[in-house]
């Protein structure tokens, strides 16, 4: 075999797919310690919908649908994801996947009675395809008064200082979820296939020219949707990189960041703008390590913007920003990665160690690599 | 910005539309060449919201019109020169060639293979416009490009590769009908976008695997110092274009120096006997069916010249 013919090929936006998602529903993660992921998540900015011994629903201000459920588990992980479809023709269809189990009242049968199909994604993931057949992206539900801006042409704000509102940002909804997948390829195609997702940039190595992150968005025709709801890129592991939220404003990100920090909390990296996608971003850790983002102002595009592709590289996360800081990509090979590694190698699984190496090597060069703070 | 405008074909019109948000609006046009075009858009014609289309609605056509002239760059990408076997520090000269401008063809559609023909080959290529006639040397320094070059487009420079290098026939090589897919836009430059080309980014794919790409930050001779030098020696017409070189990924790959020592022994006939030989085990040659798409466009997509897609097909 030649070297070009054991390249990956690009997930493209597939033809006739199983279903056309709307929008992400929701995270189910595992958490050992409850209590303090449920304090970590209301100080971010999530609502509490529901809190039982074994689970607490947080949901964003837009809805009262569950978006991020914390559930009691041995372990801190990614339990499962949402994604809303609607109708009653594309539920028909995923029924009949292999493994593909029917819960007819839904994931969270207290709090919405959406019913529901599970299935497993290529690496085993437990992905829920959640009817909604009204489903729109509610408009958010906003008290604070517009806030005035004073630019060189125009005083909106006449005698007075701007004033900066304090507490937790008001999260208005889910916006996406980043997934490390051991198999890049064989996922990614899987998310356009079932959901009729579409490739809006994909990031490729420098030197193989293989691709390693992808970014994609929903087909809601010629509506518009975000930039990106679902990113697959190359992991050593499968797991959830990071979860983004969405916020209405520059001033809500910087309120956001500043009230984690006086909690004691742990930042990530920002306040920058990211390059693809364009959104205004601020990363955080929770208490298990894990990355959440606080975003504003993203791209919003219809079905007609082909894909664009890139190199990747740290300069290619951000257009303006702080440097992202040296630990901010958890590149480190851990025993646990490792171990997975192996496991994944001898269940048959098609897994590019170079392109993990070129990765990891290509992510360490550092744009700005001058500063030091 | 760039404002984008794209050639098209409906109900057996041709005309031209700006190109916004992926919504085409046409302008009346009418069937216009592109030295014409240019100076059609000058006169900043009214656009009606009300008639906008959609791609699906028409067919594409290249945006560079015949007759023109198309002036080509060769090894003109330091990755290129580096996977060809050459020093870019060591490069001497500006390599030109030209090809017929009967190979323009629409960048949705067909590439076709003649029937001889078994080396083809894919060179994704920013192309720029005229706008300006040229016709005595030009002072380096003197000049801005925006000066000359009024458009950008994306072109692929398809060869037949048995024809180019062992008959030594570049032009024919390189002209067959169908061999220059040009467009699907037009980028007509405004003040300051000359400073964003550096950051377009060029990509060819072939069977949705990734072939080439580079940005122009890669290029040896920039356009300034090419046109400077294309002034000594050529006179230039509004409409001409000129491409400038492809990237590193094509399917065709230089002998190493050892085997083109040893091949220099050899008549020239063995030699480009072994050389096709050689050539045909590589599986990177388009074969009829295979699918190339290709995109030129900046990360933020302030730039953008929109997608290629063809596919490739025997002569009948």
């Amino acid at each position: 075999m030649t070297k070009n013919s054991s390249k990956s090929p690009c997930p493209v936006k597939a033809k006739n797919p199983l279903s056309k998602a709307r929008d992400i529903a929701y995270i189910r993660l595992g958490r050992k310690n409850l209590k303090m992921a449920t304090q970590y998540y209301l100080d971010f900015g999530l609502s509490l919908l529901e809190q039982t011994e074994n689970r607490i629903l947080f949901h964003g201000l837009n809805t009262e649908w569950p978006c991020w459920s914390i559930e009691k588990h041995h372990e801190d992980v990614l339990l499962g994801l949402g994604m809303y479809i609607s109708s009653n023709e594309e539920l028909a269809k995923l029924k009949d996947l292999k493994g593909a189990v029917y819960l007819e009242n839904g994931r969270f049968a207290s709090s919405n009675f959406y019913p529901t199909i599970n299935i497993p994604d290529p690496s085993g993931l437990s992905v829920d395809a959640v009817l909604n057949s009204n489903f729109q992206i509610p408009l958010p539900k906003i008290n604070r008064k517009r806030k005035q801006w004073n630019t060189p042409n125009q005083t909106d704000r006449i005698n007075q200082p701007s004033p900066f509102d304090r507490g937790a940002a008001k999260i208005l909804r889910l916006g996406h979820a980043v997934l490390l997948k051991q198999e890049f390829f064989k996922n990614a195609q899987w998310y356009c296939d079932t959901f009729g997702l579409i490739p809006s940039d994909i990031q490729i190595l420098p030197d193989s020219k293989e691709p390693v992150i992808v970014f994609l968005r929903c087909d809601l025709g010629n509506q518009l949707t975000d930039h990106h709801t679902i990113v697959i890129a190359n992991g050593p592991d499968d797991r959830l990189e990071h979860c983004a939220f969405e916020l209405e404003d520059l001033d809500e990100v910087a309120k956001g960041r500043e009230w984690l920090l006086e909690k004691g909390w742990k930042p990530a990296w920002g306040i920058g703008r990211h390059l693809l996608g364009s959104q205004i971003f601020d990363y955080h850790r929770d208490p298990a390590g894990m990355l959440v983002e606080h975003y504003s102002d993203g791209d919003k595009f219809d079905n007609t913007i082909p894909v664009s592709y890139h190199l990747v590289n740290r300069k290619s996360l951000y257009q303006w920003g702080q440097d992202m800081p040296e630990n901010f990509l958890d590149s480190k090979l851990t025993l646990d990665k490792i171990y997975s590694l192996i496991k994944g190698k001898f269940s048959g699984r098609n897994i590019k160690i170079g392109n993990l190496i070129s990765l990891k090597k290509t992510m360490k060069i550092s744009p700005r690599k001058w500063i030091q703070y | 910005m760039a404002t984008n405008y794209i050639r098209f074909e409906k109900e057996k019109k041709i005309d031209w539309a700006k190109w916004e948000n992926g919504k085409l609006f046409p302008l009346l046009a009418g069937d216009l060449n592109t030295k014409e075009f240019l100076e059609f858009v000058k006169t900043k014609p009214k656009i009606s919201e009300s008639s906008k289309l959609s791609l699906e609605e028409v067919s594409l056509l290249s945006p560079i019109t015949a007759p023109c002239q198309i002036i080509c760059q060769g090894a003109n990408y330091e990755q290129h020169l580096i996977e060809s076997g050459l020093n870019p520090k060591e490069k001497k000269y500006n390599l030109f060639f030209t090809k017929s401008d009967a190979s323009l063809s629409p960048p949705v559609g067909e590439v076709i293979r003649p029937n001889h023909v078994r080396l083809l080959d894919y060179e994704i290529e920013l192309g720029l416009v005229f706008g300006k006639p040229i016709n005595q040397s030009l002072e380096s320094n003197s000049f801005k490009l925006s000066d000359y070059v009024s458009a950008l487009f994306m072109a692929n420079d398809i060869s037949a590769r048995d024809i180019q290098l062992p008959q030594m026939q570049w032009y024919k090589g390189k002209s067959y009908r169908s061999f220059l897919p040009a467009g699907p836009i037009l980028a007509v430059l405004e003040e300051g976008d000359v400073s964003l080309l550096e950051n377009l980014e060029l990509t060819l794919l072939v069977n949705d695997r990734i072939r080439q790409h580079d940005s122009i930050a890669g290029l040896v001779y920039k356009p300034e110092e090419t046109i400077q030098e294309l002034s000594q020696f050529c006179d230039i017409m509004p409409g001409d274009v000129l491409l400038t070189g492809t990237p590193s990924g094509c399917a065709l790959r230089a002998p190493g120096k050892l085997v083109q020592k040893i091949a220099a022994l050899l008549s020239e006939k063995r030699k480009w006997e072994l050389f096709i030989k050689g050539q045909l085990k590589r599986t990177e040659y388009l074969q009829p069916g295979d699918t190339i798409r290709s995109s030129i466009r900046t990360a933020d997509r302030r730039i953008d010249l929109g997608d290629q897609i063809l596919k490739v097909v025997q002569e009948k």
